[in-house]
């Protein structure tokens, strides 16, 4: 295969590959951070001793 | 995150403000390590495929992501199946936090293997045997969701979204089994018991896509669990209020 196909064929396939990462490292980011906002937002409407995790 | 400085409910408020604690930084922190070895194998350090190409990446995160939804799937199960049982408001709500995390992973799943079909196959979407019960996988767990956000009595509610989450497990049974049963566009499973498809880097990477998106998995089911649990104290209190002012009107009046 000639550089420039072997080019060609990695430029037509990255974006894919791009895409599905940030998809999955974007949701479990953007996830994370809504619970844990919530979580916050949360724990100050209830007392401390129904919030003891550990 | 723990904090001892005084909280929303005074000095003696010495409790966590958030649903972390330092189980979860640990956690977390291990987390995001695994999370860049990941990124290092997965897309720097593991060879393209022969035959896809760099596609063959997406599979790092596309397996991780499908299996990992399956487990979700079997939790909301357990979950459900012990609330059943035993009434325990706890394994509600593990099933709850559980299946919100599975409906999540399983989204990735679909999304993932539409963006590793288009370059492999030619195509977006397919209805074979395994894209369309992954669909209807996606669609249980929204149902599932739908049924606990209905306004209704705990009992019922909770009731209602256990039955729904006991119908997971065959339909997960059908989508792992769907490319043995069924011609699919789909191909069969890269790992199994008889062995791996594939070897060295590229299966050390798949190993790490496991890894750390296991990690990731239980970080966000314990913090949803408690903000679940958080969300039931609140919805606790305001009942309690709202009864002790109906009793201080009968009172009144």
């Amino acid at each position: 295969m000639s550089n420039s196909l072997i080019l060609a064929e990695a430029s037509g396939t990255w974006p894919y590959v791009a895409a599905a990462w940030v998809v999955v490292f974007g949701g479990m980011g953007a996830y994370a951070f809504a619970t844990v906002v919530r979580g916050r937002r949360l724990s100050k409407k209830v007392p401390p001793e129904k919030r003891r995790w550990s | 995150m723990t904090t001892e400085t005084a909280g929303p409910f005074g000095a003696s408020d010495s409790g966590p403000t958030s649903t972390g604690s330092r189980t979860t930084m640990i956690l977390g922190v291990v987390t995001l390590v695994a999370l860049g070895v990941l990124v290092l194998f997965g897309l720097i350090l593991s060879p393209a495929d022969e035959n896809q190409g760099d596609a063959v990446r997406i599979m790092y995160v596309h397996v991780p992501s499908a299996t990992l939804s399956y487990v979700g799937c079997f939790l909301t199960a357990i979950g459900s199946a012990v609330f059943l049982w035993r009434k325990s408001r706890w394994w509600d709500l593990v099933a709850y936090a559980s299946a919100e995390v599975a409906a999540l992973f399983t989204a990735f799943t679909l999304v993932t293997g539409m963006l590793w079909g288009r370059p492999t196959w030619g195509v977006f979407w397919v209805w074979d045997a395994r894209l369309t019960s992954e669909a209807m996988l996606m669609l249980l767990l929204l149902g599932y969701l739908a049924v606990r956000g209905i306004a209704a009595d705990y009992g019922v509610r909770a009731k209602r979204a256990a039955i729904v989450g006991l119908l997971l497990v065959p339909n997960v049974f059908i989508v792992r089994q769907s490319v043995q049963w069924w011609r699919t566009l789909h191909q069969t499973p890269t790992l199994s018991l008889s062995g791996a498809e594939i070897q060295g880097l590229m299966l050390f990477s798949l190993f790490t896509g496991f890894i750390a998106i296991t990690l990731s998995f239980i970080w966000m089911v314990i913090h949803r669990f408690r903000v679940a649990w958080l969300e039931e104290q609140v919805d606790a209190e305001g009942l309690d209020t709202a009864i002790a002012e109906r009793r201080a009107e009968g009172v009144v009046s």
